[in-house]
């Protein structure tokens, strides 16, 4: 049989393609379709078919299953995306956060807690053991001096006899004061004089911290809602459909990864 | 004409779950804004994801344009028309689901009708319809056909949003489209053909 072209001609052809056209056609025949049609000796064969295993797939669902965290059966993104014509105010949600995070069920409430803290990037140790007697406030009355607020989520617990609090303030796109993240401050420290405290603002994007004084902002750390978001919904959770619509609605409200208010 | 069914296409009109996560990542396209993530191994996934979307976005976005092709070059080959290139951004494709093409009828000049292929892809449907522009005006225009005359064609009117009339296909399930290309793309022309046709005449 004479040879179709002399092989290393067709060899630096293939070289010199630069996309996945010919490689892939060579990756579709059998390592004896190549070598007949083509009389490349085995070495050529083998080159060019280890080639096409390098070449990374640009479909590729599962890298978007691992990032949100697909696989776990409850996602936010397996629930109904509901239309309610309204969005959801900062107390509605931070008091559906409160709620959620305290089911009845002991066990749940555990998992969703440790999630929930592990999630916002608390540092402060937790078990479930600490979780399932944890408490979790939404909207809690303080004052400092003359002042008065509320703190819009706050979760404590105990930790070895040591008191654990994660206080946040939760913002969506308002303005955020001094004087509150100052109260909050005052307030839990003259209360609780011995507890380890995690100081969280909450909000779509950190120009939240612009105007904050440089003193509270080291205090005070900045988390974004999509960042929280993200990670509990990768840790998962349990199949109880009223966590995982809210967390749907959720998403909507915090405009995904937008990182700024809905227009 | 052939509208291709890829992977990307097939499992946003198919799994609610990943088109929710392919909407998230694509105003992530532009690589401007990162999004906290915890170790090397989730930015890996990140960008990985990002690709995928990248994929998904130029499918979808060559489905659609596909399906207007399909359902109006035919008819409307005699009317040379036209692509509205100003009001129809790659970005605008994507986040209406839909393109459309313009043809002045041949007894006006200041008219335009614009014919659409607009998909729902949480609904799973595609449809078409044509709208009346009044190209002095800078206003759309109720479309001058009958209810009769729309069902007498397979068709049939129906008000937008502005409560001007257009004509309107009936809404075709993009399961079809998955399972059979082929008949999907004709049911497109014939439907566009007849569309056409009585806007057109």
């Amino acid at each position: 049989m004479k040879k179709m072209k002399n092989e290393d001609v067709l060899w630096d052809q293939v070289q010199a393609t630069n996309g996945y056209g010919l490689r892939s056609v060579f990756q579709g025949l059998s390592s004896s379709a190549l070598n007949f049609v083509f009389e490349l000796d085995k070495k050529h064969v083998l080159q060019i078919k280890n080639q096409g295993k390098n070449i990374k797939s640009i479909f590729d669902s599962q890298a978007v299953s691992r990032l949100f965290g697909l696989n776990h059966p409850n996602h936010a993104f397996k629930s109904p995306d509901l239309d309610w014509g309204v969005q959801l105010t900062e107390p509605q949600i931070t008091g559906a956060l409160a709620h959620l995070l305290a089911p009845d069920d002991e066990c749940r409430k555990a998992e969703r807690v440790v999630n929930f803290v592990k999630s916002i990037g608390c540092k402060l140790p937790i078990t479930y053991e600490d979780a399932q007697i944890s408490q979790v406030y939404a909207e809690l009355p303080a004052s400092y001096g003359k002042q008065r607020g509320r703190i819009d989520l706050l979760l404590q617990w105990e930790n070895s006899s040591k008191l654990q609090i994660l206080a946040i303030e939760a913002k969506f796109g308002h303005a955020l004061s001094n004087d509150q993240l100052t109260l909050y401050r005052g307030f839990l420290r003259n209360r609780q004089r011995d507890a380890k405290i995690d100081y969280v603002v909450l909000a779509l994007d950190e120009t939240v911290m612009e105007n904050v004084k440089k003193s509270l902002r080291s205090k005070w750390r900045f988390v974004p809602w999509h960042g929280l978001w993200l990670q509990f919904e990768r840790n998962g959770y349990d199949e109880d459909q009223s966590l995982s619509i809210f967390m749907r609605q959720l998403w909507g409200r915090i405009n995904g990864f937008s990182q700024k208010e809905k227009k | 004409m052939n509208i291709r069914v890829t992977e990307g296409l097939r499992a946003y009109i198919e799994k609610s779950d990943f088109r929710a996560a392919i909407d998230g990542l694509v105003p992530r396209l532009d690589r401007n804004k990162a999004i906290q993530i915890k170790s090397i191994k989730q930015y890996h996934d990140f960008n990985d994801a990002l690709l995928t979307a990248a994929q998904v976005h130029h499918d979808l976005i060559a489905f659609i344009m596909s399906a207007c092709e399909a359902s109006f070059s035919v008819a409307t080959s005699a009317y040379g028309p036209e692509i509205e290139w100003k009001h129809q951004s790659l970005s605008e494709v994507w986040e209406n689901s839909r393109f459309w093409i313009t043809v002045d009828p041949k007894e006006s000049n200041t008219r335009a009708f614009e014919l659409t292929a607009e998909a729902n892809f949480s609904k799973g449907t595609l449809w078409l319809y044509a709208e009346l522009y009044d190209k002095e005006k800078d206003t759309y225009l109720h479309v001058n056909v009958t209810e009769e005359q729309a069902l007498a064609a397979g068709l049939r009117v129906e008000l937008d949003e502005d409560g001007l009339r257009r004509l309107s296909s009936e809404k075709f399930k993009l399961s079809n489209f998955l399972t059979r290309p082929d008949d999907f793309a004709a049911t497109l022309s014939d439907t566009g053909a007849r569309l056409t046709k009585l806007v057109l005449g």
